[in-house]
């Protein structure tokens, strides 16, 4: 890659570098590979940042995770709730679980994400530095401030925090959350995930689909917790939804792929009520 | 920027650019075994490091990252004097094969215990879950972790890493590691790439993007000026010779039907121009400036296509005959275009081809009648079963290195063929085979991709014309829409049967997609008939094949070549049959396969484009392996998952193949004693990892009574060796360890004359011993190897003891087999989890039982893998979809069977050296078939094409429409 590259200490530093062909180097995961989504003429290495690592237990059941906490490293956390740790193991390779990190995943808002439909049931928040104002002579922002915004927020107005950087990500242990990803082989790229979670005593949905975007299933989500019958919701859902534009492609047709989240929706369903809170129909 | 880091316990200081990868830095300081296999992708693993303890992909890091860290490759956890007790047991447990990933495997498996010294089969998995491994599978790296703490532990291993056959022999049937393991495990220079000099210059390809076009223009004016481009190769100045990549015996069962370059392209990845330059990146950028202009046609993309009336032709010239050539060749010529772009085709032979239908070649014949025996059946099954489109997917690339050396040219290949390669690159650069030195390097995986020369022949003449040394590896792009492939094929079986379960009648018919270019046309679909029919007791049997010219990307040699596709659609159809019949497939298995003494007349047909040799059934394992495996699976009982998505069913299938070409391969070998007593066999073999140049040296060993670390086998440098025609056909073993075996009696029956001079006595009364000596049964006297050597090398002496060994023949030694599955199916869900799969196998001999192991897990685990996941997506025009790894679908350790077994089935053959049969190719024909049936046996449907996805389950039960 041929790219600038800068060092910040801290995370002020970092975000009054960023502008919109920058990109910040986490695990170098996603950047660094062949074929990477990301292109940039600059990169702001956050290895040495500080303030950006670290799990913590909050107050109000609560769990903060620095957003440069490879997947390795909250995976080993038993602070991390495990409806977060099974996604984290979405990721097959254990190597490059070693590299790669929560906020570096989160800030890519891929349609095939490990996280994304995981973090929207669980209804997780992002603390985010953003840099404001205009730029000084010497190149730094004005101003800078730190927000807290709603995981849903964050990844379906990407456009708003696109130079903003993720600090940490929070999580809460009070919710039950269930998920289940689809792909080829492990190591492929998932072509759905799904997650239900109940958080607050209310449902709440998060869907990825390849080639269609990562989306919060609001409606649905409403609609379930009003309803008698959720199940039959569920059943009918997935082959009416407008909202979704599903192409056939190589990971198979939309037929399918509409089944296929109806199915699981029911089942993710099913298994929040079993009360179990764990993995939907296995052998 | 300045970086500090310390690299396996030796602080250093680079100035380098700070962007440039960890990787990149690391092979610049010498640790070539931080490899890369993807290109960057970031999915092999091949660049594993651990950096400050742990483990990370190289390319994935830039330099700067590195800067105070600690970091340990590969090679710095033992050297070849000095190996690591986890890197002796992986050689011990035989997964060190074709090791391109061998040694991020050990780093990987030491870093494990290191952490934890008890690890458990999840955590082993977790710790190998981002290495890509396609030789061995994953089996035996469990089995190599227990063997480490068994050792430290107890000083010893516990367990073992294969059974022993043959008690009364010493190294044939004993596992005892491989010749070539050490280096390989310790990751020393062993690869094409660490052969590259540094002044070499590159070679890029500009490549199609049309699947079918004439190039109306090319223009390299612009490219040219680019500082550092040496030479582009283009139509316009390539000579003007057609030949073939398939890496076979002279005079080819495949058409001459292209030359360097074609005026015509013929797949969306076909070879423009080849660009050479003193840098990549002046050949890069030379080969976005060349201009083509293009006509572009419509393509033919599938079978169907292909063989439509009015379908655009693939190839459209006229054709010549080396010999055979029919008594209207003229007027069949009249009808080719005038267009000189579509360049011509030239048979060495005719293979019932016909271009102006886009038929590569064809055949057909068969024994008694089938239309009666399907008049009479009390039950008839016809079915048309479909294969993809599937990658070798080894983990290195393509890859070649040629240089003029001395006048002489000298190409360092990565190839089951070195022979073959001299062979065609004397073709393409008009050079006498005298002037051409081919050394096969260690080799990173073939699987059947590297038996066909795609680019050998292109780097070998750059290099001759240029006078520079040129390197050229391909890309995994390239690899994917560039090279050889397995052929797709549609099967049609019609099968008929009585109540009683006697299979009366069967019919197969083939019809395979070649793709542009006629690569192993004949043979390929042949083996789906001959590999697969010859498993029936069944007198009326009929095969129809035809190969069809497409524009998809080219196809090829593949481990199995078209067994496992003939093999999948015949079992299938018989469990079939059985069930309409009522029958228990297993009795229906039992009753119709072929045993021991039973003439197979279907084979007169079903030669390599001539006559087959009607043969009996020789050596045969196969009823002991039904029968072992059947108890093993617990066939008949029916399995229940807790959950009631999900269903479990088994299936098994019955597998062959063959050792060898019988009539057509030919293997040689010397051996030599040096002047201490040892020996050397310069062998033809060309051991692609599987562990060839260990059963050679074993084969010496046990008939020289020497021990193993006093024989050296040289083999795949044509320098060195005599003519072998190569690995491929199962024929390593069977004709290269003949050929060893001739030339370890000869090198004895020497040693014996010589001694009996040396020491007076009748060679009659003289026998060889350990530790490699002679002694005399009448007078008990002694003379060591090393001091009757000494001696007829000293000046008074009769010359050094040197014995040429070969190996032809006409016999055939098949093994036979059957593998077993058991998969669990979700009805709501389609999903399929192969939860058991059994591999026996009969092998004869097995000279290596730990490597032949293996060597059985690794094909099984890729066919689960050719059967599940794996399948090149096109899209309508002809453009490959998913040609990354990621995209692609191989599997890895998750997708290995939790309980995952090979058994070796113990038979002697008559003909294989010491009684040893073929191994490896025969374990890809029974996945397939053994996990459709295990689906049936399920869900009740009948899979008929592959990959078996989730979907096509939910539309075969109705789910989704
Ligand atoms: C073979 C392979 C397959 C993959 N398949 C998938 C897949 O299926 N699904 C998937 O989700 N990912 C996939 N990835 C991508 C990647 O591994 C993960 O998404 C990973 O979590 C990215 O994290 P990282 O730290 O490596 O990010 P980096 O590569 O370092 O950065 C990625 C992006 O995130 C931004 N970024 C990083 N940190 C921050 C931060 N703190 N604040 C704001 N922006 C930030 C960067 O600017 C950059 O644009 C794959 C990678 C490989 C090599
Ligand atoms: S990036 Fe790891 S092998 Fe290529």
């Amino acid at each position: 890659m041929n790219a600038e590259l800068y060092s910040p200490r801290s995370a002020s530093e970092a975000v009054s570098l960023k502008t919109p062909s920058a990109a910040f180097l986490a695990g170098g995961t996603e950047i660094l590979r062949h074929g990477s989504s990301v292109h940039a003429d600059r990169l702001i290495m956050l290895k040495n940042t500080e303030g950006l690592k670290g799990i913590t237990k909050e107050q109000d059941q609560t769990v903060k995770i620095g957003a440069m906490t490879t997947f390795a490293e909250a995976l080993r956390s038993s602070a991390v709730p495990e409806y977060f740790r099974k996604a984290i193991r979405y990721m097959a390779s254990g190597t490059k679980r070693n590299m790669a990190t929560i906020g570096g995943n989160i800030a890519l808002i891929r349609d095939d994400s490990y996280l994304a439909a995981v973090l929207i049931a669980a209804h997780a928040k992002l603390v985010l530095l953003m840099a404001d104002g205009e730029r000084g002579r010497d190149g730094a922002f004005a101003m800078e401030r730190k927000e807290l915004v709603c995981i849903r927020r964050y990844l379906l107005e990407p456009d708003l925090y696109r130079n903003a950087l993720i600090l940490s990500v929070l999580l809460r242990e009070d919710v039950k959350v269930v998920s289940k990803r689809y792909a080829n082989t492990a190591e492929s790229h998932s072509f759905l995930t799904a997650a239900m979670g109940i958080v607050d005593g209310k449902v709440r949905i998060g869907v990825s689909v390849k080639n269609s975007g990562v989306f919060f299933l609001k409606e649905l989500s409403e609609e379930m917790n009003d309803s008698a019958d959720p199940g039959k919701i569920l059943a009918d859902f997935a082959d009416s939804w407008n909202g979704l534009d599903i192409p056939d492609d190589i990971f198979g047709s939309q037929a399918y792929k509409r089944y296929l989240l109806g199915v699981t929706l029911t089942d993710l369903y099913r298994s929040l009520q079993e009360d179990r809170g764990e993995e939907v129909s296995d052998v | 920027m300045k970086i500090s880091c310390v690299i396996n316990q030796v602080p250093r200081t680079f100035d380098v650019d700070p962007m440039m990868s960890l990787r990149e830095l690391l092979v610049s300081a010498g640790h070539v075994c931080v490899r890369d296999s993807d290109d960057g992708e970031g999915f092999c693993g091949s660049d594993t490091v651990l950096v400050d303890g742990t483990p990370v992909y190289a390319n994935l890091m830039i330099a700067a990252e590195a800067d105070g860290c600690t970091i340990l490759t590969p090679d710095g956890l033992g050297d070849l004097r000095h190996l690591t007790d986890v890197q002796q047991a992986m050689i011990d447990a035989g997964v060190v094969q074709s090791a391109y990933n061998a040694p991020a495997a050990a780093l990987l498996l030491t870093w494990l215990l290191e952490k934890n010294p008890a690890p458990s089969r999840e955590e082993i998995k977790d710790a190998l879950s981002g290495l890509y491994i396609r030789d061995a599978s994953y089996e035996h790296y469990y089995l190599a972790v227990r063997l480490v703490q068994e050792k430290r532990k107890t000083g010893h291993y516990v367990s073992k890493t294969a059974p022993k056959f043959r008690e009364n022999l010493r190294e044939i049937g004993t596992p005892d590691g491989k010749v070539d393991g050490p280096a390989l495990v310790t990751g020393q220079r062993a690869f094409v790439e660490d052969y590259v000099s540094p002044d070499t210059c590159y070679m890029v390809m500009l490549r199609s993007p049309y699947a079918s076009a004439y190039i109306r223009s090319i223009d390299t004016s612009e490219a040219e000026k680019v500082p550092g481009v040496i030479k582009i190769i283009t139509a316009a100045n390539c000579p003007d010779i057609y030949y073939m990549q398939a890496g076979q015996g002279n005079p080819e069962p495949s058409p001459h039907d292209r030359r360097l370059f074609n005026w015509k392209v013929r797949h969306a990845g076909d070879r423009v121009a080849g660009v050479v330059a003193e840098t990549m990146e002046a050949a890069e950028k030379a080969k976005s400036l060349i201009k083509v202009g293009y006509e572009v046609l419509k393509p033919v993309l599938t079978v169907e296509e292909a063989m439509a009336d009015g379908a655009p032709l693939v190839h459209d010239g006229p054709v010549e005959y080396r010999a055979g050539a029919p008594a209207d060749l003229d007027e069949y010529n009249a009808k080719a275009s005038a267009d000189p772009r579509e360049g011509k085709v030239i048979y060495q032979f005719p293979l019932g081809a016909d271009i102006h239908h886009n038929v590569a070649a064809s055949n057909s014949g068969g024994i008694g009648d089938v239309e009666k025996a399907f008049a009479e059946a009390d039950a008839v099954v016809e079915r048309t079963y479909q294969t993809s489109q599937i990658q070798h997917a080894p983990l290195e690339p393509h890859v070649c290195f040629a240089r003029m050396e001395g006048g002489r040219l000298t190409v360092y290949a990565s190839t089951q063929v070195p022979y073959h390669v001299r062979r065609i690159v004397g073709w393409v650069t008009g050079l006498p085979e005298n002037q051409i030195h081919v050394v096969k390097t260690r080799v990173g995986g073939g699987y059947g991709a590297k038996q066909d020369i795609l680019i050998e022949d292109v780097t070998a003449y750059a290099a001759y014309i240029t006078g520079r040394p040129v390197y050229c590896r391909n890309t995994r792009e390239e690899e994917f829409i560039a090279n050889s492939t397995r052929h797709p094929m549609r099967m049609r079986v019609k099968m008929s049967g009585k109540k009683d379960g006697t299979i009366t009648g069967i019919f197969l018919e083939v019809r395979a997609n070649t793709g542009p270019y006629g690569n192993h046309c004949l043979t390929v679909p042949m083996n789906s008939c001959s590999k697969t029919l010859p498993l029936f007791k069944c007198p009326n049997m009929a095969y129809d094949l035809k190969v069809y010219y497409t524009n998809t990307p080219p196809a090829g040699a593949y481990q199995g070549y078209g067994t496992p596709k003939g093999n999948y659609a015949l079992m299938m159809a018989m469990a079939e049959l059985a069930d309409r019949l009522g029958c228990d497939y297993k009795e229906m298995v039992l009753k119709n396969h072929v045993e021991t003494g039973y003439r197979l007349d279907i084979l007169k047909g079903l030669g390599e484009g001539r006559e087959g040799n009607v043969v009996p059934v020789g050596s045969c394992g196969l009823r002991e392996a039904i029968l072992k495996g059947c108890d093993m699976i617990r066939w008949g009982v029916k399995e229940q998952s807790p959950d009631p998505d999900w269903k479990i069913g088994k299936g098994f299938a019955m597998i062959m193949q063959g050792s060898g070409l019988p009539g057509l391969d030919h293997a040689e070998a010397i051996a030599k004693m040096e002047t201490d007593g040892t020996v050397i066999l310069n062998s033809g073999c060309a051991d692609i990892g599987t562990g060839l140049d260990t059963v050679c040296a074993k084969i010496v060993s046990e008939v020289m009574c020497m021990p193993l670390e006093h024989i050296s086998v040289l083999s795949g440098d044509t320098d060195s060796a005599a003519f072998d025609t190569g690995s491929y056909a199962s024929s390593g073993t069977f004709f290269s360890g003949n050929a060893a075996l001739d030339a370890a009696q000869k090198l004895k029956e020497g040693v014996l004359k010589e001694a009996a001079l040396q020491m007076g006595e009748d060679q009659e009364d003289l026998d060889v011993r350990m530790p490699g000596e002679v002694f005399s049964k009448k007078t008990g006297k002694v003379l060591t190897y090393a001091a009757l050597s000494h001696e007829v090398c000293s000046g008074a002496g009769r010359g050094m003891i040197v014995a040429h060994g070969n190996f032809v023949t006409n016999a055939s030694s098949v093994p036979y087999g059957a593998h077993f599955a058991q998969a669990a199916v979700n009805v709501r869900t389609g999903e399929i989890r192969v939860q058991k799969f059994y591999a026996l196998q009969d092998a004869g001999t097995p000279i290596n039982p730990e490597l032949a192991l293996c060597q059985m897990y690794g094909a099984a685990l890729k066919s689960i893998g050719h059967t599940l996941y794996e399948g090149m997506i096109l899209d309508k025009d002809g453009v490959c979809l998913n040609s990354n790894m990621t995209d692609y679908g191989v599997p890895m350790i998750w997708e290995q069977p939790d309980d995952f077994k090979a058994v070796l089935i113990d038979v002697n053959d008559q003909y294989g050296p010491f009684g040893a049969k073929s191994i490896s190719e025969i374990a890809c024909n029974g996945a397939a078939p053994a996990i459709g049936i295990a689906i049936h046996d399920a869900v009740g449907v009948w899979m008929d094409s592959w990959p078996m996805t989730p979907e096509k389950v939910l539309r075969k039960l109705g789910r989704i429409r």
